[in-house]
């Protein structure tokens, strides 16, 4: 196992600070595309964080430190979204193109980029697609992972990718 | 449904590769020939290109570390406490008492313990476990009494159940860290051992 996990596994903070200063990019990335707001992903990442402190004694080494953390990440963000029933996004019946900026009347902001289109997203679509298609997860991981039915994934994919397409406009 | 509204409703997967063969086939055959789905097809292999180029890493605007930094104090006292498998109580088996059926108690508990409220600390629940183990390995070396070859055969078995079940749990919960149901199925395991052990002894003390 990496010298640096297992220091910090004995307790030693700086070795833990070598790992965050290796991995906050990668957690802030998940974060802030899972949350879609740059407030609420500083405080996801954290908490992802201090969560993997706490749990570095049930990482075995039986694969890379990055996947455990991301997977550990992943985990935490969709529980503390769960519990704390952050649903501060638009409810997309029959405004869902008003809302991506599609209907958009010619002087407003231009179309966004990806990154916001993204973060425009419902939060369940939102989800599936930055765990899909982002992170590379399959339907039937996202849908433990997340507690939703695997079908109801698809489905969340499907419109997802449909509302990022009016969004861009292509 | 027509046939584009059928191919358009598999198109999702057909990108993503996941359509049996013959499904993969009919999707493609119609692409080929159909402008108006092929153009579909095309914007969104288009996104998911552009999804492929996204940055892996995205820094936080402002400074984390010193937030996160003051939440580690009392979580670095707890994981010190947290048991690896390979300190589970050494040799206690050759101590303990007959505990036929306490695979059942332990499934019992294992129930309860999911409908346990406040059952959300993990790193607490294993300190807790920790501490237990060490106490009631502590009391089976020193107890006064021994036990018959043949239910301390029975134990070891048991026992072996057990920490089969807690290993496997530990290994699904290294690969899927944070996951709850995995920790409230390892902290029922755990309890359920302590059950095991806790039996064990009354039974000896009986037996004495």
């Amino acid at each position: 196992m990496n010298e640096t996990v297992l220091r910090a596994q004995q307790g030693d903070p700086t070795a833990f600070r070598v790992l965050y200063e290796s991995h906050v990019g990668r957690v802030h990335a998940l974060c802030l595309r899972l949350a879609g707001d740059r407030q609420e992903a500083a405080e996801h990442t954290q908490d992802v964080f201090v969560r993997a402190w706490e749990r570095l004694s049930t990482f075995r080494g039986e694969s890379a430190f990055s996947t455990w953390l991301h997977r550990l990440a992943v985990n935490e963000v969709l529980q503390a979204r769960r519990s704390a029933g952050r649903r501060t996004f638009r409810v997309m019946l029959g405004s869902e193109a008003e809302v991506m900026g599609h209907a958009a009347p010619r002087s407003d902001p231009p179309t966004p980029d990806l990154e916001q289109a993204i973060a425009g997203l419902p939060e369940g679509a939102r989800m599936v697609f930055v765990l899909h298609d982002v992170e590379g997860y399959q339907h039937d991981e996202i849908a433990r992972m997340s507690g939703i039915a695997e079908g109801t994934s698809k489905a969340q994919l499907h419109r997802a990718r449909r509302l990022l397409r009016e969004a861009l406009e292509r | 449904m027509s046939d584009c509204d059928e191919i358009l409703a598999l198109l999702d997967e057909y990108l993503d590769g996941t359509l049996f063969a013959a499904e993969q086939a009919r999707v493609s055959t119609h692409l080929a020939g159909c402008e108006r789905c092929r153009t579909e097809a095309d914007a969104v292999q288009a996104l998911l290109a552009e999804t492929r180029e996204l940055p892996r890493s995205v820094l936080p605007t402002r400074e984390l570390w010193s937030g996160i930094e003051a939440r580690l104090g009392g979580s670095a006292e707890r994981r010190h406490d947290a048991p690896a498998t390979s300190r589970r109580l050494p040799a206690l088996a050759f101590q303990a008492a007959a505990a036929i059926g306490l695979i059942l108690l332990g499934a019992m508990l294992a129930t309860t313990w999911q409908h346990r409220p406040g059952a959300k600390d993990f790193s607490a629940e294993q300190a807790r476990y920790a501490a237990a183990s060490a106490e009631l390995a502590e009391r089976l070396t020193r107890g006064p009494t021994l036990l018959a070859p043949s239910t301390r055969a029975v134990v070891e078995r048991n026992l072996a159940i057990v920490d089969a079940a807690i290993r496997e749990d530990e290994a699904a919960l290294a690969r899927d860290p944070g996951s709850q149901a995995l920790e409230q199925m390892l902290v029922a395991r755990y309890e359920q051992r302590l059950a095991l052990l806790r039996h064990a002894i009354e039974n000896a003390r009986r037996e004495s």
